[in-house]
């Protein structure tokens, strides 16, 4: 078991992302991961991404993404099976960028572990790709879309992605009118490629053309035209191990006076030998409004796991120096215990930090903004600690966390939109996993969050207090999916909030075998109750939708 | 093992029974003069209690992006502008502090300022280069094409004032008028003069005065205050104050003017002698009563500010901290008869 961890810890860190450690029914037998570590399998928790542990979603229009332990989107890392996917210009990751077929699960970690560094106050994300699956089409009232994997073994996966959602929908506004939300439209066309054949690769290629429609209200009617590849490639070379990732984004405007242009580029590199690491992160920008600027952060890190007879101990020293600031230091310990047979308790320590944006640093000076070149980089100590334990059947973890965030910065609105370092915000929480599976054919998932964030003593905007999911899967063939998000501010620093809201979803699905292939055929209804939410205030999400999914692979049931 | 199966089940849903604490503001009492303060950031209102020497902070539960409060009566009407959400007029019952009606406006029209004439309101809808008319029950009864990117509006001597500002979609500026819609109350006739960049908002006096402040376009047209003669419509005197100027109003044959960065521009129209109260950045909104000038002072990160001043000396005689990022912006005063 220690070995599996240390073994487990190293790769995790060395690959500067989360390994696949095991799928939801593994769970259950043999995962044992001892830290803050969730895994997430998207097939059992739906798409909604509410209520799941640690997570607080912020979905726009055509843009959005999601963060862990109430901070904010700059404070996390995101990646796809390790491919940074955060664009440097604004710390932001746009996971609407990829079209839901490709995504089948999520692992997470909070930051207050061995992962600290940039940008991982939050914490890291990792978002996995569907592998397996050889065509796939959906057929829904909104999405439709489409996935082919020519070559999907262990070894090798080669698949296109095809994604669509109509230019609008209806919705009840808070008047009870139906009224239609505008320019949401968009196509995704996606090919990712992993090899694990002599250098281990990813690679992924990424085209959005969508509307970029304004908050509830707005008459915009500009489309944008969106652009990324990612790659990452690891290499073991004697006993060092070398990483290389990056990823290019590009952005422009059509049918608007905005001529901005956007294009941005980073590349991350890593050597571990033994205890020792480190590696050199590049971030570079040529935009039309911020021009051409780069910046580099290089870090030096040692980190040690010592196994005692009952205790495991992880201790890290990071050292990073950053373009225009200077040495930043940061740490962690991590503890961790074993109960028993099945029992597991951990808790961790760190400080992390995050550097600000080219954006924050450099946005010109316009009539709605501008950049703050005096920011400084924020700095935060983080605590968590829980208790997680296996049976056969049964799985719990249950953890605390706390993230204290000091200089935090925050875009405000002092006539111009502004950003500023005044901010403190103290986050504090609860969540939970809890799966059952009785017999056969039965099964259900609990998760959730209960969240105290608050920025300079009130309640930080978006943050619910309280947020869950119940899954529930009935003889193989029904699937139901309740989440629950609660009052959450919809302003800073006022009282105002935004509705809760519950989220139904059900599918009844049903696997068939013919010849040497299996047909998945799911028809489903998401949005059951036809609710009227935003997650994010003024773009309001879709209403109830009928679908028809087909799926084929190779294998035998 | 069912133990802790037990105890962990218990613990989560006592944690999730005490999540459900209601934090709704309530309404109090407030009797005599009180200043009504919109903050535009947080959208509410505060009200400050001038007799008590107290503030009352998010009293009121405003729509979405509120911009303007104005008082008819024992009524105050605000005007939410909608960016991100709905735009709407919410009536607030000044006698118990809530909101007793709201009426929803066209989505996306940015609706910025509203007035009343003897029986109908008049609501500038910018976006739409719009005036929408209301009955005095809010019942939408007509609605005239105004100029372009129609702001600050009034009523005055049976005429209704309209500011507009001429922004253009690329945020230059086209030729800044002010239009004038007479006969408000039955069919109103529209002129029109042609003012400097960018009219806002007006001022009145007593004596008879429309002044039209005019911000210019924050860069190369400086801000002006134009007096217009509301019978012949004939510009007849202009002030030039450069600056960034924001708001304008009348009291004690003065003109208050505020501006973002330099704090407060006073005009005295009986000495011409003109003088500068610096108040800190971000001097927002102004409301004249009786000998006092209450100004806000908007942030969106930092303490913002209720300042009254004393017309005639122009000393500052309060300044209320409203709260930190508030946005504070329109301010109203009522004097309630105890």
């Amino acid at each position: 078991m220690k070995l599996l961890v240390i073994l487990i810890l190293s790769q995790i860190y060395w690959q500067d992302t989360i390994v696949v450690q095991a799928d939801y029914t593994k769970r259950f037998t043999s995962f044992t991961f001892p830290y803050n570590f969730h895994y997430i399998n998207l097939d059992i928790a739906g798409p909604d991404l509410n209520g799941l542990p640690g997570i607080v979603p912020l979905l726009g229009a055509n843009y959005g993404t999601i963060t862990l332990g109430g901070t904010t989107p700059e404070e996390n890392t995101i990646l796809l099976n390790g491919i940074p996917l955060t664009d440097p210009q604004s710390g932001y990751t746009d996971i609407t960028l990829l079209p839901r077929d490709m995504i089948s699960g999520i692992e997470l970690i909070h930051s207050s572990s061995v992962f600290s560094g940039s940008n991982g106050i939050g914490g890291i994300v990792n978002l996995l790709p569907s592998e397996g699956g050889m065509l796939g089409i959906r057929l829904g009232k909104y999405r439709r879309s489409f996935f082919f994997s020519p070559l999907s073994t262990p070894k090798i996966n080669f698949s296109f992605y095809y994604e669509a959602f109509p230019d609008s929908f209806s919705y009840q506004n808070e008047f009870n009118k139906e009224v239609y939300y505008r320019n949401t439209k968009y196509t995704k066309k996606a090919l990712y490629w992993r090899s694990s054949i002599m250098i281990p690769f990813s690679f992924i290629f990424l085209v959005r053309e969508s509307g970029a429609p304004g908050p509830e209200g707005s008459i915009l009617t500009a489309s944008k035209e969106e652009k990324l590849y990612g790659f990452r490639i690891t290499k073991e070379i004697g006993k060092i191990l070398f990483s290389l990732s990056g990823n290019e984004h590009f952005l422009k405007y059509i049918g608007t006076d905005n001529i901005d242009t956007h294009r941005t580029r980073a590349i991350y590199t890593h050597l571990k030998y033994s205890w020792v690491y480190c590696g050199l992160n590049l971030d570079e920008v040529v935009s039309t409004k911020i021009e051409k600027r780069w910046k580099y952060d290089a870090y030096f890190k040692l980190e040690k796991t010592i196994n005692l007879r009952y205790l495991d101990l992880n201790a890290h020293l990071r050292l990073d120096h950053f373009q225009n600031f200077n040495m930043v230091p940061t740490w962690s310990l991590s503890l961790y215990r074993k109960f028993g047979r099945n029992m597991f308790f951990f808790v961790n320590f760190s400080s992390n930090f995050r550097s600000p944006t080219f954006n924050e640093l450099y946005w010109p000076e316009d009539r709605f903004a501008t950049g703050n070149s005096e920011l400084k980089p924020e700095y935060s100590k983080n605590i968590d600690a829980g208790l997680r334990m296996l049976l056969p059947n049964i799985f719990i973890t249950l953890s605390l966390y706390h993230k204290n965030i000091k200089n935090k910065i925050l875009w405000t609105s002092d006539g111009k939109w502004i950003p500023k370092n005044f901010s403190r915000l103290k986050t504090a929480g609860i969540e939970w996993e809890i799966s059952w599976e009785t017999q056969r054919w039965f099964s259900i998932y609990f998760s959730g969050n209960l969240l105290r964030a608050y920025e300079n003593d009130k309640p930080f905007i978006y943050r619910p207090n309280i947020s869950y999911l119940i899954s529930s899967k009935i003889l193989n063939l029904v699937k139901l999916q309740v989440s629950y998000a609660g009052e959450r501010p919809a302003r800073l620093n006022s009282p105002k909030k935004l509705p809760a809201f519950y989220l139904i979803n059900m599918n009844i699905e049903k696997n068939i075998t013919f010849k040497k292939y299996i047909f998945l055929i799911k028809f489903g209804i998401e949005n059951i109750l036809d609710c009227n939410y935003e997650i994010i205030r003024g773009y309001p999400q879709p209403g109830r939708e009928f679908f028809l999914n087909l799926n084929i692979k190779r294998g035998v049931l | 093992m069912k133990r802790f199966i037990f105890i962990t089940l218990l613990i989560l849903f006592l944690t999730l029974l005490s999540c459900t604490k209601n934090e709704e503001p309530t309404a109090p009492e407030i009797k005599g003069s009180r200043v009504y303060i919109v903050n535009n950031l947080s959208e509410t209102v505060s009200i400050y209690d001038e007799v008590k020497d107290t503030l009352f902070e998010d009293v009121i539960i405003t729509g979405v992006t509120p911009n303007d409060i104005y008082q008819v009566g024992g009524l105050a009407y605000i005007v939410n502008s909608g960016f991100g959400g709905v735009p709407s007029i919410q009536v607030i019952d000044l006698s118990t502090n809530e909101i007793i009606k709201e009426i929803q406006l066209p989505p996306g029209s940015n609706p910025w300022a509203i007035t009343k004439s003897a029986n109908r309101f008049f609501v500038t809808l910018s976006a739409r280069n719009m005036v929408y008319i209301y009955d005095s029950n809010l019942n939408l009864i007509d609605s005239i094409k105004i100029g372009k990117w129609p702001e600050g509006i009034i009523y005055y001597k049976n005429s209704i004032f309209i500011a507009s500002s001429g922004l253009k979609p690329d945020y230059t500026y086209d030729l800044g008028y002010v239009y004038v819609l007479k006969n408000p109350d039955s069919i109103p006739i529209i002129d029109s003069i042609l003012v400097k960049t960018n009219p806002q908002d007006f001022a009145v006096s007593p004596e008879g005065e429309v002044f039209v402040l005019c911000t210019g376009d924050y860069n190369i047209q400086d801000g002006w205050i134009l007096e217009i003669d509301p019978e012949s419509l004939l510009i007849v005197d202009s002030l030039h104050i450069g600056g960034y100027p924001g708001d304008i109003t009348y009291a004690q044959q003065r003109i208050f003017a505020s501006d973002w960065f330099n704090g407060l521009l006073i005009y005295d129209l009986a000495t011409g002698k003109d003088t500068i109260i610096p108040t800190g950045y971000g001097s927002s909104r102004l409301f004249a009563k009786d000998e006092k000038v209450y100004l806000t002072i908007f942030s969106g990160s930092e303490m913002n500010y209720l300042l009254i001043l004393d017309a005639l000396d122009y000393t500052i005689e309060k300044k209320v901290e409203l709260g930190v990022g508030k946005g504070a912006q329109a301010v109203l005063v009522y004097k309630e008869e105890l």
